[in-house]
């Protein structure tokens, strides 16, 4: 229904604060688009701009290829849900989700059989008669997500409407705005600042930073690829674990020297990511990444069938996080403390001294001064 | 001695328990002590009054029953405070509370200069009822007063019977506009600003905004406002007493100003005390069925 | 990617029309967004003009001197200003002692009423004991009872008490107030009770935690209590007219009806005696408001 396209779009404040920054996305119908990133990243200035509730200072917004820059919000065909849900206090269910139909002088009969309708979907058509604070929390983002949808709007802009809610009711209603956007099918902006939402809802995912988009894709492509040290850093949970290195030469192979020290930790780079190092790398610095789980005991490696003669190193239990299914070990490393994930079935506690094999074929390299990831960017 | 000592700290703690049990009385006791001297003795002193013919010290002398009661219902001119006082509790009521939702409005937003404004608007509630009256007392003065240079008219407001009680009511609708201005001002701004947002999302524009938003979301402290401005609008004296005394033809002898009159230039206190527990009779019903219609309408 | 827009986009629209269409709508924003403020100012002048008319024109009389009040012409502001009004109000009644006296009343009235109102506050918020309830619905009746149906048989008990044209007399019934105690009950039970609780476990007397703790925490309510009563007090007129009778008991409000003479030469003076009776409670409004907003209606709205 809704193709709707960002280009070079800022928004600087009159101090000349500029909180969005060139940013540019084309968001194609039916797309699960997700803004993501620490708070004043600017994801809702950009989601508030795309409403027509701010001001684009520069940049265009074409929405189904009509220039948008100036048209009132309300005749955007956008409907928006809010982070306290923006429920009118002083009107009962079914009038919230009927405003919009009713200031459009749309006939009484078609708008209750519409509202009928979404609350049937929503499975909110006992509340209809109740008012806004005679419902739980839960069932407000209900009400305000049907608010929504009873317009058939172009796109739905959500502004973080999950944050409100307790950890339970927020994995269940994540799972039916997924239904529901399956259902309906229409292109949802969606912000938030939680990644697992993000991982979990997005069809793409921006991630932002200081106003600007540090990259957009499919959760996969940015959990396996992400583009710097901040994407790398911020999607995944436990984090990635950074380790500055040095790239050095040893017969004439490239070798990754952790924490810049040549007498310290070695890892032997695989093939593929050596010969990029080896190009372009030697006797720079690096970032290096690596995620808890591609750390594995050195005897489960074993079993696994890698190949334990390198990439081994020795470290000290800090903590141990006992999740149930898995256990989050915490290591002091002079290199760099770092986070492995293992199986529930591990044994070690803090001051154990552990073997560990890192999974050097997934590892992340980055450039020290750029912070890119120079394996996927080259 | 090891006994002594024992015995002494269950005394103690009897103490202490005893005058925790006091204790939270001695608070209250100066504020109880207060209403009960003025205001709870007074308030049955009147009804017992209300009863009683006095004699000019205001001393009951003779139990008569409801006869006071009955002598003001047969008197027209205790008929005509009534009518007068509802007259006047209705044009004040809705003129200051125009008048303080309309300057809420206009600060409603941020403006360069707002503070000057809102203080100006919030202003006439420190002015005293007296001081006021004889300032609007020289306003619609027939010959020298603004209002009749302003309109080139030629009234002698305050003498005409058609006019005094309009503009007494006037007097007290801008004096109790000030502090109307600030309760609105504090109704507009605790309506959430999102449901604005969300209201111009869905395609409203500022007229339908304000009247399925701004005013009903006032309805609460509306409510509220309305029942203190009535409470005070039938309080209404030094205007009265310092600009017409009740005429010209009685036609300002709001009931409070009767029952001052009533009382201490007729000494008739029987007959004052009894207007007195109307008077309390019908404010108190006022509020009640304003409760009772609080409860069934503007919730939320 | 962004390239790839660009060039779609500008099939659509050249990027001259586009600049063109950029300037035109910012142009038109900022003059809708003047014009919003001009006609706000606008109105807000207006509005401010109706509203404090009588306060300037009592100025502006104040400073007039009485033969150019009467005239028939448009005589707004005083053609030759003059501070005389304002010393004959002080030597035709001791307007000074009026206000003095005015001073101390609402001063005691004021600060009476911190402390009682306070104190039985308190009690009712944090502490526990028998009849909390209906003492407090007590206290809140007294709302309802207008003060002016009380007040025949007030002046009676007091002519009886044999206080009457005292200061006592003035000050008294107005050392508590049922809505002062509900304003501070409101300020302290937004406080969690364990504020109480842990002020007793270490060892704090009640008497001590009201000083220490509760009034720091509730200055605001304090200052707008303030404001409002000692407002109210020097405003008062029915009780101090009924119940004082000599120039050196009388307080300003009924002082300057004194001034209210038949006599139509003394007009100016008259209104600059208003006009000084008013600057104090004015001022004390001005300084105060502040305080008062926050204090009264942080708690009203929520209510």
């Amino acid at each position: 229904m809704a193709n709707i396209e960002l280009c070079n779009v800022s928004k600087i404040y009159e101090n000349h604060n500029c909180v969005v920054k060139d940013f540019n996305l084309s968001i194609k119908d039916k797309e699960f688009v997700i803004f993501v990133g620490p708070s004043g990243c600017g994801k809702s200035t950009t989601l508030r701009m795309i409403a027509g509730l701010e001001e684009i200072s520069d940049g265009e917004l074409w929405i189904d290829g009509k220039l948008c820059n100036y048209t009132e919000p309300g005749d955007r065909g956008l409907s928006m849900v809010f982070q306290n849900y923006a429920l009118y206090p002083n009107m009962n269910v079914f009038d919230n989700m009927a405003f919009s139909l009713k200031i459009r002088n749309i006939p009484k009969n078609e708008i209750k059989q519409k509202v009928e309708q979404v609350a049937k979907i929503l499975e909110i058509e006992q509340l209809l008669k109740r008012r806004p604070k005679e419902l739980s929390g839960g069932q407000r983002q209900r009400v305000a997500i049907g608010s929504a949808i009873v317009r058939n709007p172009k796109a739905f802009l959500m502004d973080e409407p999950l944050s409100n809610l307790d950890a339970k009711l927020r994995a269940q209603m994540r799972i039916e705005l997924a239904k529901i956007h399956k259902e309906l099918g229409t292109t949802i902006i969606y912000v938030t600042h939680d990644q697992t939402e993000a991982m979990t809802l997005g069809t793409r995912i921006v991630v932002m930073k200081k106003g600007e988009i540090q990259q957009a894709d499919t959760p996969t492509n940015l959990y396996q690829c992400p583009a710097n040290v901040f994407v790398a850093g911020f999607i995944g949970s436990p984090a990635m674990n950074f380790f500055p290195a040095y790239v050095g030469q040893l017969a004439g192979k490239a070798f990754l020297h952790l924490d810049n020290n040549v007498n310290g930790t070695v890892l032997t780079p695989v093939k593929k990511i050596e010969r990029i190092l080896k190009n372009a790398y030697l006797g720079k610095k690096v970032i290096v990444g690596i995620r808890p789980e591609d750390i594995y005991e050195y005897e489960d490696a074993k079993e696994r069938g890698f190949d334990v003669s390198m990439n081994v190193i020795e470290a000290v239990v800090d903590a141990r996080e006992m999740l149930g299914s898995e256990v989050i070990l915490h290591f002091e490393f002079p290199e760099g403390n770092f986070a492995a994930r293992v199986g529930a079935e591990n044994q070690n506690y803090p001051g154990d001294a552990v073997k560990l094999y890192f999974d050097v074929e997934k590892l992340h390299i980055f450039d020290k001064e750029t912070e890119k990831n120079i394996l996927f960017i080259l | 001695m090891y006994g002594n000592k024992y015995l002494g700290g269950i005394i103690l703690n009897q103490k202490k328990l005893k005058t925790g049990k006091i204790e939270p009385y001695l608070y209250i006791v100066p504020s109880i002590v207060l209403f009960g001297v003025f205001l709870f003795y007074p308030f049955f002193k009147t009804i017992y009054l209300s009863l009683y013919k006095t004699n000019k010290m205001g001393e009951a002398k003779l139990f008569v029953g409801l006869q006071n009661y009955m002598d003001l219902f047969q008197s027209k001119s205790f008929y005509n405070s009534l009518a007068v006082t509802l007259i006047f509790v209705m044009i004040v009521v809705i003129v200051s509370m125009l008048l303080g939702l309309i300057t809420a409005v206009l600060c409603n937003r941020t403006f360069p200069g707002i503070r000057v404004f809102s203080t100006a608007y919030a202003l006439p509630m420190a002015i005293a009822s007296s001081s006021a009256a004889m300032i609007f007392q020289i306003m619609l003065h027939p010959t020298i007063g603004i209002i009749n240079k302003i309109f080139r008219l030629d009234i002698n407001w305050l003498n005409d019977p058609n006019t005094a009680l309009i503009c007494v009511a006037l007097l007290t609708a801008w004096l109790n506009s000030g502090i109307n201005f600030l309760y609105f001002s504090a109704g507009l701004s605790s309506i959430d600003e999102t449901i604005y947002e969300r209201a111009s999302v869905d395609g409203a524009n500022g007229v339908q905004k304000f009247f399925h938003l701004t005013l009903p979301g006032l309805s609460p402290i509306m409510f509220y406002t309305l029942v203190v401005n009535i409470i005070q609008a039938f309080q209404a004296f030094g205007q009265v007493k310092i600009l017409t005394e009740g005429g010209p033809n009685d036609t300002t002898n709001l009931i409070v100003y009767s029952i001052y009159r009533d009382a201490f230039f007729n000494y008739r206190f029987g007959s004052a005390a009894a207007q007195s527990v109307i008077l309390f009779l019908i404010v108190m019903v006022i509020t009640l069925i304003m409760f009772r219609i609080e409860k069934k309408g503007v919730k939320y | 990617m962004s390239s790839t827009i660009l060039a779609e986009n500008t099939n659509r629209i050249s990027k001259k029309e586009l600049l063109e269409l950029k300037e035109a709508m910012n142009q038109k924003a900022i003059t809708k967004k003047r014009i919003r403020i001009a006609t706000t100012v606008a109105a807000n002048i207006l509005v401010t003009f109706v509203v404090l008319l009588p306060l300037l024109y009592a100025v502006s009389i104040a400073f007039m001197p009485s033969g150019e009040l009467f005239t028939t012409d448009w005589n707004l502001l005083p053609k030759s200003p003059t501070f005389q009004n304002f010393k004959d109000a002080l030597t035709k009644v001791p307007l000074l002692r009026f206000i003095g006296n005015s001073f101390l009343v609402a001063g005691c009235i004021t600060i009476g009423q911190i402390i009682s109102c306070s104190l039985a506050a308190f009690s009712f918020s944090f502490l526990e004991f028998k009849g909390k309830g209906i003492l407090f619905m007590i206290v809140m009746a007294t709302m309802m009872v207008p003060g002016e149906a009380t007040i025949i048989s007030n002046y009676l008990t007091v002519g009886k008490m044999g206080i009457l044209d005292t200061y006592p007399v003035l000050i008294l019934p107005y050392l508590t107030s049922a809505m002062g105690i509900f304003l501070f009950r409101q300020f302290y039970m937004s406080f969690p009770i364990s504020l109480y609780e842990s002020a007793k476990l270490d060892g704090c007397t009640n008497l001590r935690f009201i000083w220490k703790i509760l009034i720091p925490l509730t200055k605001s309510a304090i200052g707008a209590m303030a404001v409002y009563t000692f407002i109210n007090a020097w405003n008062m007129y029915m009780w101090p007219l009924l119940v004082t009778g000599s120039d050196s008991l009388r307080t300003v409000q009924i002082g300057i009806s004194m001034l209210n003479s038949i006599d139509s030469q003394s007009i100016t003076t008259m209104i600059a005696g208003v006009v000084m009776v008013i600057i104090p409670s004015i001022s004390i409004f001005i300084i105060g408001q502040k305080q008062l907003i926050r204090g009264m209606f942080s708690g009203a709205v929520k209510g």
